[in-house]
């Protein structure tokens, strides 16, 4: 062999887990190469200094605990959702519902009427104003509003100007000249 | 004829535990010393080495002979051990790592088990100190590099039993124990021609 050692023939010829035929052809280009045989030896050298590393070993007790903790596991391997207490969870969950359904069908629900005392206050405007108090006629209800679009679809509400005014998309930009010929 | 190790376990696997015992028996010493080398912590290792074998025991109804058993054995401390390291356990640990760099250096739980405990307190502290360094050297490798050396160097196993643990083909192996045993031979030269 007159080629040089490859990167992992190093390891293998260090190693010792060459077999006869490939060990000789290394030996013999070793014999012949200065600069592998010298790689050699500080890879050597390296396997020395690292098997100076010494590992602590199991203490005494390392068996009875082993003992004990399989004398706690059960002869049988656990059924699976033992195992996976989350899918078990989402199964009996889904069984619960199953037979919810099954017990008790869902009525035919028709349009939903909601009492005026439930419905859920508007979200307030970007602008925070004052509710505007539409000022009745004599007959009208006095109609209170927070909702743009609530309030432009009242008749009551469109015909009362001091409403309307609040509400800046129908009349901006207001000019002072325009608010004197209105 | 020896029974293989391939057999106890499916004798454990019929429901054998004294089969289980001679297993752990024979395996228990490389593996605690493995997780050691991994986790740095005596207590934490044994640990986790029993933590391996009850997770064997428990696999035992699913064990089919597809490859060597302690190659099972192996991958299976090694994700028990990433697992410990990267849950955060050995934080504090690492924290102790940081401080010896600084010269404080961790106190082993038990007394290793060194090969000649004879000489002088001086001599004692010089070898300790060496083993520091090696130490330092492989912890400081690549997670990849380091679990290779490793199974290489401490366990002897075989290049294809250690590729198939890291799940990578034995060329990457090869290449990996290369680029790690050429950083171990930088940084540990100095120790390489000063052997006390």
């Amino acid at each position: 062999m007159s080629e040089h050692l490859r990167e992992e023939d190093f390891i293998h010829y260090v190693d010792g887990r060459l077999d006869e035929a490939e060990r000789a052809e290394l030996d013999r280009h070793l014999a012949a190469c200065a600069g592998c045989r010298g790689r050699v030896d500080e890879l050597r050298g390296l396997m020395g200094v690292l098997g100076e590393w010494q590992a602590a070993g199991p203490s005494p007790r390392f068996d009875a605990a082993l003992r004990a903790r399989l004398a706690e596991e059960p002869a049988s391997a656990p059924p699976w959702f033992a195992l996976r207490p989350a899918y078990a969870a989402a199964l009996a969950a889904a069984a619960v519902l199953a037979l919810g359904v099954y017990l008790w069908p869902p009525e035919v629900a028709g349009p939903m009427v909601v009492p005026p005392s439930v419905v859920p206050p508007p979200p307030p405007l970007a602008r925070a104003r004052p509710p505007v108090v539409a000022r009745p006629r004599p007959g009208q209800p006095t109609v209170q509003v927070n909702d743009g679009l609530a309030a432009f679809n009242n008749p009551v509400l469109l015909e009362n100007y001091e409403l309307l005014e609040e509400f800046d998309v129908l009349f901006e930009p207001v000019t002072p000249e325009e608010k004197k010929s209105l | 004829m020896e029974t293989s190790d391939q057999e106890r376990m499916l004798r454990v696997r019929a429901g054998d535990r004294e089969a289980f015992n001679v297993l752990a028996e024979k395996y228990r010493t490389p593996v605690v010393h493995f997780l050691y080398r991994m986790v740095r912590e005596s207590a934490l290792a044994e640990e986790l080495a029993q933590e391996v074998f009850l997770r064997i025991y428990r696999a035992r109804k699913s064990y089919r002979p597809r490859a060597k058993f302690s190659t099972w054995l192996f991958r299976i401390a090694t994700n028990v051990a990433l697992n410990s390291l990267r849950d955060g356990r050995m934080r504090k640990t690492l924290e102790t790592s940081l401080d010896a760099d600084t010269g404080q250096r961790p106190v082993p739980q038990r007394p290793l088990e060194v090969a000649d405990p004879g000489g002088n307190v001086e001599q004692r502290m010089l070898e300790a100190e060496r083993q520091e360094q090696i130490r330092r050297a492989v912890e400081a490798l690549p997670e990849k590099q380091r679990l290779a050396v490793l199974l290489h160097k401490y366990q002897e196993m075989d290049y294809d039993e250690i590729a198939d643990i890291l799940d990578c083909s034995e060329s990457a192996l090869k290449s990996l124990l290369f680029r790690a045993y050429e950083t171990l031979r930088v940084r540990l030269r100095p120790l390489l021609g000063a052997r006390t």
